[in-house]
């Protein structure tokens, strides 16, 4: 077992988020924004900016011609869509798949992006800001990735002790870890001084019934339940979480509605996957 | 109405066969011969409802069509998954109405 301040010493040795990310969050909280200083910065991370533009001109938003700045993709999707793209491209670059890893990283960002879809999809019935939803949830198990990438050999451990107690991961963590990985999470998401309700999510998104009922939290425990329902990871060994009944009374959709939500989170996963997940 | 000539590889089927997302091959027409679906429409959850109603019993729709034998296979496989997935957690109240809602679901798919 690893003490907790050994886990949080590790965070803190994990590269730090580009600057001009650590500002793109903060502006999520900020009315006055200057997207034309922002898109300046995202343009000099070059890496950054290619993937942003290649996500921009994906048939995922069905822009009628190529955009080739940042400053053009503001003009046609917004700045608010291309703060999450430029997010969710900046997140997945921080955790490379190491080689000779036995963790599934193609599995953990299948499941974090249809997390994101589908908070992204509930957030407006939850009178949610979807594009803050959408980050929120693509790193509310970010957690696992600090455990799978820092502490390999005990999180393979934990992926035993899964197996043969066919239960859920955060069970297993607690049980080999001491701790899991919402609790580390939020330890990122503090270190990188992501805004508040952000951590909010990622540190309580197995506490259902505990939530505010129009909150982000919330979104997001929806969202996980309905991405392990949905099978949009495709892991064999998968199972949907419990699923808090305050939680689904408070999103109090009826069942055209809910029918409508699963297939338009299976459509959009499936476009976004192609892209970020590659 | 520029959907592909009616000859191009159309079937006709029973209605109950059809289902969202197959495009039709000829137009259909009602009992006085007045135009319900132009050809090269796109049959959806909505246009079938509405045809059920008035009592359309075929429809000529482009491509080939599945074997019903492999969508009834396809469609247990589903619900298979279902189970499966809702192992543990398909009991509470939430969960179970979660489930049922996605059976519901995937039994609409082709």
């Amino acid at each position: 077992m690893t003490p907790l301040d050994e886990v949080i010493k590790r965070i803190h040795d994990l590269p730090s988020l580009p600057a001009v990310v650590v500002e793109l969050l903060t502006s999520m909280e900020q009315e006055d924004i200057d997207t034309h200083a922002l898109a300046g910065k995202i343009a000099l991370d070059q890496s950054l900016a290619a993937k942003t533009l290649r996500l921009a001109n994906s048939s995922f938003y069905g822009m009628p011609s190529t955009v080739h700045s940042i400053q053009q993709a503001i003009a046609v999707l917004g700045f608010h869509s291309i703060r999450t793209l430029v997010t969710a491209c900046s997140v997945t670059d921080s955790f490379p798949a190491s080689a000779g890893s036995r963790f599934d990283f193609q599995g953990f960002w299948r499941h974090a992006v249809g997390t994101a879809v589908c908070a992204k999809v509930l957030a407006p019935h939850l009178r949610q800001n979807p594009e803050t939803a959408f980050i929120a949830g693509l790193l509310h198990d970010l957690g696992i990735l600090v455990l799978a990438t820092r502490f390999p050999a005990e999180y393979a451990d934990v992926a035993s002790w899964r197996a043969a107690h066919d239960s859920g991961t955060a069970e297993a963590e607690r049980a080999v870890c001491g701790h899991d990985h919402a609790m580390i999470g939020s330890a990122l998401c503090a270190y990188w001084k992501f805004p508040d309700n952000i951590q909010r999510a990622v540190a309580d998104h197995h506490q259902g019934d505990a939530l505010a009922p129009l909150s982000l939290p919330l979104t997001v425990h929806l969202a996980n339940t309905l991405a392990h329902a949905l099978d949009l990871a495709e892991q064999p060994d998968d199972q949907v979480p419990p699923l808090s009944q305050h939680a689904w009374r408070a999103a109090g959709l009826d069942e055209p509605t809910w029918l409508a939500v699963f297939a338009d989170c299976e459509q959009m996963f499936q476009e976004l996957c192609k892209i970020l997940v590659s | 109405m520029s959907g592909p000539a009616a000859s191009a590889g159309a079937t006709t089927i029973a209605l109950d066969q059809a289902c969202a997302g197959m495009v039709l091959a000829e137009a259909l027409l009602d009992a006085h011969g007045g135009l319900l679906l132009p050809q090269g429409s796109t049959l959806s959850e909505a246009s079938l409802a509405s045809l059920r109603r008035r009592a359309i019993a075929t429809c000529s729709v482009l491509g080939a069509v599945a074997d019903p034998a492999q969508l009834a296979r396809a469609r247990a496989a589903r619900l298979a998954r279902l189970d499966r997935l809702f192992r543990h957690n398909g009991a509470a109240e939430a969960g179970a109405t979660l489930w049922r809602l996605l059976i519901t679901y995937r039994e609409q798919q082709p």
